[in-house]
């Protein structure tokens, strides 16, 4: 299988830590961001073919650089999957309506998050 | 061919068979009826002698045809007979094709479950050695203190709670992190005192039932976790949980794993990070 390159968004360490072991078992190099920001920056130029995105982030949170990056001719078509610590409907249905392809909500497993990976890219 | 398919095909089989077997049954009737007509016919006219060889010929013709006919009935009894035999041989074909797909089916899931249940196991080392590493990796305060708090956040799954250390001098507990509550209104808890302090003084993993957690705090809050944190067999400080995120429907073992981790490791770390800075302060 092609190996991947994968953007994982957080400004948890012990979160991108997490992801970047799960991510382990899946053919793909990983490549990090703390903040929306910086996550649109690294999209631009390094054009990954997934992105992990957190909600709650300083700076840009994730669904301002979800926005940013959907408004970016370039970058527009990469698949993003939201990680967010809410449940609650309208957090998703904002994710959904400003293009996320794919959400997971805190904790998940590594089950849970390799599948979707899968489903978007595999 | 379906089980299904199988007994549709033998009824119909079955009725055409049946249904050609009666107008079979009703033509030879029909002309037994005329030969006898006949025969009555012949015996009526004896008299007309010219008729006799003609109406004999006829007569032959029929019971020709009726041997014919009784002959093809015989044969598609046989048909049909074998045709039964055939569909109840795939019928038993088709019954243990079942059981062996029902067998694969089922050893399919017992591998299923078992890759579930490894990667699950997986998961939850992972969780425990990140927790770990993130703990003991640093010596800095505020990067332990972190590490705590997005522990409880991302891997246990709450959003309100408290982190407290012990201050030995005044022996109260003393707010160094927090999240998603009013920092103002705990900012020291009494040794023993309110459901914190009693949780913290009895130095046990404190878990009751979500919504049922012990009341009299600030804010309307109540305590419904109480990892302590121990080093020598010494209560140090401690995480009070006071609810868990909605989607965090119950606690599991690696929960439980994962307490007892910070309560050693948590404890340990920040007594790293306090002898670090003591040092350096000396040095």
């Amino acid at each position: 299988m092609e190996e991947k390159l994968i953007l994982v968004v957080d400004d948890s360490k012990t979160s991108l830590m997490m992801s970047q072991m799960i991510l382990k078992k899946y053919p793909c190099r990983v490549i990090t961001a703390e903040d929306g920001a910086q996550a649109v920056e690294v999209a631009a130029s390094r054009h990954p073919d997934l992105i992990l995105m957190d909600v709650v982030m300083p700076n840009m949170n994730g669904f301002e650089a979800l926005k940013a990056i959907r408004s970016n001719e370039s970058i527009r078509h990469i698949p993003i999957i939201m990680v967010t610590t809410r449940s609650e409907a309208d957090n998703i249905e904002v994710g959904f309506r400003n293009g996320c392809n794919d959400y997971v909500i805190k904790p998940f497993s590594s089950v849970e998050l390799l599948e979707k990976i899968e489903n978007l890219i595999g | 061919m379906s089980k299904d398919r199988v007994e549709e095909f033998a009824r119909k089989a079955g009725e055409k068979t049946q249904t050609y077997i009666r107008d079979l049954m009703a033509e030879n009737e029909r002309l037994r009826i005329k030969t006898a007509d006949l025969e009555s016919r012949l015996l009526k006219n004896l008299d007309d002698k010219e008729k006799v060889p003609q109406l004999q010929g006829q007569i032959n013709n029929l019971q020709t045809m009726v041997n014919l006919l009784e002959q093809q009935l015989a044969e598609v009894r046989k048909l049909y007979t074998g045709a039964m035999e055939e569909a109840g041989r795939y019928r038993n074909e088709l019954d243990k094709l079942r059981q062996a797909l029902t067998a694969a089916s089922e050893e399919s899931l017992r591998f299923k479950q078992q890759y579930e249940r490894v990667e699950a196991s997986n998961g939850n080392l992972i969780n425990l050695f990140v927790t770990t590493y993130r703990l003991h990796a640093t010596l800095d305060r505020d990067e332990v203190l972190a590490s705590i708090n997005e522990t409880v956040i991302n891997l246990i799954g709450s959003e309100d709670f408290a982190v407290f250390e012990l201050d030995p001098k005044a022996g109260d507990l003393v707010l160094v992190n927090s999240f998603g509550i009013d920092r103002a209104l705990f900012q020291r808890v009494a040794m023993g005192s309110g459901p914190i302090g009693e949780a913290a003084r009895e130095g046990e993993l404190m878990i009751l039932e979500r919504g049922r957690g012990r009341n009299g705090l600030p804010a309307g809050k109540s305590l419904e976790i109480f990892i302590p944190f121990r080093l020598h067999g010494r209560v140090t400080g401690g995480i009070a949980i006071f609810s868990l995120l909605p989607q965090k429907e119950e606690l599991e073992e690696l929960d439980r794993e994962l307490f007892d981790l910070l309560s050693s490791h948590a404890a340990t770390a920040l007594y790293s990070t306090r002898l670090h800075t003591q040092t350096a302060e000396r040095s």
